[in-house]
């Protein structure tokens, strides 16, 4: 793959020269990265150059260097399906940043997503709530590091230890139900 | 009918139950899969009286086909409790008996006997078609024999939304304090 | 003079595809909204995984997509070999290219379940599922498991295949390409269906790249777009096949985009039979920890695309991890259930009648969005 001169023509000067080709086999791609507060106009002049089938967005939780980054996936299918990486940082203590929905309309979905697991705020975003987790989780983002959710389940179904039976309160049923003569085949 | 008689507690509305079983259509997760095989083509489930229905008002047996996440419960609960008497619950894969491969998820319910009086386990991950006929065909006879006392005693509810969620979550609040 | 109703597609209901919920607002019989409700089957697999290790992880990924499980350990499987940086051998390509095509085989069989069942073709539905039921045979013999095989790895396949694979995999097709000729007679050419299908649902090419539509559903619209041609992973490069695609982009176009497919899946594994390697390594041995790196694998499932993006990096500056940092699935269904699907509410008159025939022409899967 090479670069593609019409990306490289329309995007700001500042970022000119830091388009680099990484990866091998089917995750070949261009990688970009830039500034939290350029995302909305790079992301535009990307789908002006016809990187417009939006993939998806990767958010990773690094807890000692105190960031989380964000990396926004997109491909374009006149150029053969080549895959596009925009990386971007954003701080973990006040996790802002601007929303990209009414460029591409999935990212509405993925950035739901975003909020529900890592608590980060984007910002023109008008529906951000729990989707998935709406009764499957009550607390604090899951999916960042300083949730350890295998000891929280550990203390709730299984008494604290591993390799243990989950406790169970009653049994309605099954092997204590209402059988007798030792019929469990 | 020969070895129906032979048995003691045989009676005519067990054996007439137990020979026309509907369940209700809902794929809960996983093991939904291994289904289409037992009601179609090779295992025809439907020469053994299975048919699925598809509302609870009209269905004897609710079938749990694999892991059971906490949103997934509270719609169970609720078909279950509109599922008239006599009802029976069949329940398939390691994920809901106590919890499979699933066991430090923070959204499935590891063990789901405490929410519901189960009949028949089947187990495997995934069970294969004929496990799912096996356990069908066990329920037959566990129905036939009267071995399932129906109806089951339930302790009074009061509103169901409050029930489920008074039962989940203060559970979970009195295990994380027992804890200290 | 009518009030917007809004009522619940909700999960247990014959005509949902799975376990999902859709909040529809109706106008007289026409809907004018739809919404979904995912989060039924979230089990929270991206967070499950960064505590096991990388190879148990390969067991937790065909749960992530059930009709179609291989194509998820193969995204899986690219991802990794991108960070150990190893190419698999040549009959290993060949053998994942057999399997991945077997599977689509499946997944389509079973989607014709879910599309023939709610309007009332239950004819159809009794040959797919025969036809299935010798496929996940065939999976039993080759690789020990109906469903969920573990059999593509990273670093090739898990195990070598027996010595009568040709003819076994022969005879299996042999007896499935006269079920498909006569679900292709008897179905997608019978007048009631066509009358059913035809102009429900159109989508337009440019809408459809717009919203992130891939698959067979891009393809129906007439964008030529598959991955399998575009990437030319695993062995797909010496192997030549034709890309099926319609032109209208309504739910019929779609619906004989997907048997196309059927056709040309039967037309690779020939292929794939006759140049494949019969002697030779069939997996590499990988060490046990893994190297610092980033792996993108992106497949071309039943459905659409599937993408898999593993970081692995260490948790403390003094380690070499046996646990990947961070993996992020994208399963094709969440464009398909949430944009396109409000897309074709929005535009065109779909009525509550229509609404089983175009869930079904997108061929969702339930557990693709909520892992």
């Amino acid at each position: 793959m090479s670069f593609n001169d019409e990306l490289v023509s329309l995007l700001p000067p500042k970022y000119k020269g830091r388009l680099s080709i990484t990866g091998s086999n089917t995750g070949k791609r261009l990688e970009l990265y830039i500034d939290p507060c350029d995302v909305r106009s790079i992301l535009k002049a990307v789908y002006d150059a016809g990187y417009n089938h939006f993939i998806g967005i990767t958010v990773v939780d690094y807890p000692m260097e105190n960031v989380f980054e964000l990396v926004y996936l997109l491909s374009s299918i006149e150029r053969n399906g080549e895959l596009l990486a925009i990386r971007t940082k954003i701080k973990r203590d006040e996790p802002f940043i601007d929303s990209v929905a009414d460029i591409y309309p999935l990212a509405y979905y993925q950035e739901i997503e975003g909020y529900e697991f890592f608590g980060i705020i984007f910002r023109g975003h008008n529906g951000l709530r729990k989707w998935i987790l709406l009764d499957n989780w009550e607390g604090p983002p899951p999916l960042r590091k300083d949730i350890d959710t295998r000891q929280i389940v550990l203390e709730i179904f299984y008494g604290g230890k591993r390799y243990e039976r989950p406790r169970q309160w009653r049994s309605l049923g099954g092997y204590s139900g209402l059988e007798r003569g030792g019929e469990n085949e | 009918m020969a070895e129906a008689k032979m048995n003691k507690r045989f009676s005519f509305t067990n054996w007439v139950r137990s020979r026309s079983l509907w369940m209700i259509h809902y794929c809960s997760a996983c093991g939904a899969i291994e289904l289409p095989p037992n009601m179609m083509a090779p295992l025809d489930l439907e020469r053994w009286g299975v048919m699925p229905a598809p509302s609870p008002r009209q269905s004897d047996v609710i079938v749990i086909m694999g892991y059971v996440t906490k949103k997934t419960l509270k719609v169970l609960l609720r078909l279950y409790h509109q599922m008239p008497e006599p009802r029976y619950v069949l329940v398939g894969c390691n994920c809901p008996a106590t919890g499979g491969l699933y066991w430090d998820s923070y959204s499935t319910i590891k063990a789901i006997d405490e929410f519901l009086p189960v009949d028949v386990w089947v187990p495997g991950c995934m069970p294969r078609a004929e496990d799912w006929l096996k356990g069908f065909l066990k329920l037959r006879e566990k129905i036939g024999d009267g071995r399932i006392e129906c109806p089951r005693p339930i302790e009074d509810l009061g509103e169901l939304e409050e029930w489920i969620y008074r039962e989940v979550k203060m559970r979970e609040e009195l295990m994380r304090s027992e804890r200290g | 003079m009518s009030k917007a109703l809004t009522i619940f597609l909700g999960p247990q209901h014959p005509g949902a595809p799975g376990n999902v919920a859709f909040k529809l607002v109706l106008d007289g019989e026409r809907v004018v909204d739809i919404d979904l409700i995912p989060g039924f089957l979230h089990r929270g697999f991206e967070k499950m995984m960064e505590y096991r290790r990388w190879d148990m992880d390969l067991v937790m990924c065909p749960r992530i997509c059930v009709e179609d499980p291989d194509h998820v350990e193969l995204s899986y499987t690219h991802a990794m070999e991108q960070i150990f940086d190893i190419e698999p051998p040549e009959k290993a390509k060949y053998i994942r290219v057999i399997i991945a095509e077997f599977s689509r085989l499946a997944s389509h069989l079973l989607w014709m379940m879910h599309f023939a069942g709610p309007i009332a073709a239950r004819y159809a539905t009794s040959w797919a599922i025969a036809a299935r039921e010798e496929i996940l045979k065939w999976f039993d013999y080759v690789t020990g498991h109906r469903i969920y095989h573990h059999y593509i790895f990273p670093g090739g396949v898990r195990w070598n295949i027996p010595g009568d694979f040709e003819e076994k995999t022969l005879k299996v097709l042999k007896v499935i390409e006269p079920l498909i000729k006569d679900l292709d007679r008897g179905f997608f050419h019978h007048p009631i269906f066509i009358k059913r299908a035809q102009g429900v649902g159109r989508l337009k090419a440019s809408d459809a790249i717009r919203l992130g539509a891939t698959g067979p559903n891009l393809r129906g619209s007439g964008v030529q777009y598959d991955l399998r041609k575009s990437l030319r992973y695993d062995a797909y490069g010496e192997i030549d096949f034709e890309i099926p695609h319609g032109e209208y982009g309504d739910a019929y176009d779609r619906a004989l985009v997907r048997l196309r497919e059927m056709y040309t899946s039967i037309y690779i594994i020939r292929q794939a039979l006759e140049k494949m390697p019969y002697e030779g390594p069939y997996r590499w041995k990988l060490p046990p920890t893994l190297p610092i790196g980033e792996g993108i694998g992106r497949v071309e499932s039943a459905r659409g695309e599937f993408v898999a993006h593993i970081i692995s990096a260490p948790s403390n500056p003094l380690s070499r991890s046996l646990t990947p940092y961070r993996i992020k699935f994208r399963g094709p269904t969440m464009p398909h259930l949430t944009t396109i699907l409000k897309h074709i509410v929005a535009n065109e008159e779909i009525t509550v009648a229509d609404l089983p025939i175009l869930i079904g022409s997108l061929d969702p899967c339930p557990p693709d969005i909520d892992r």
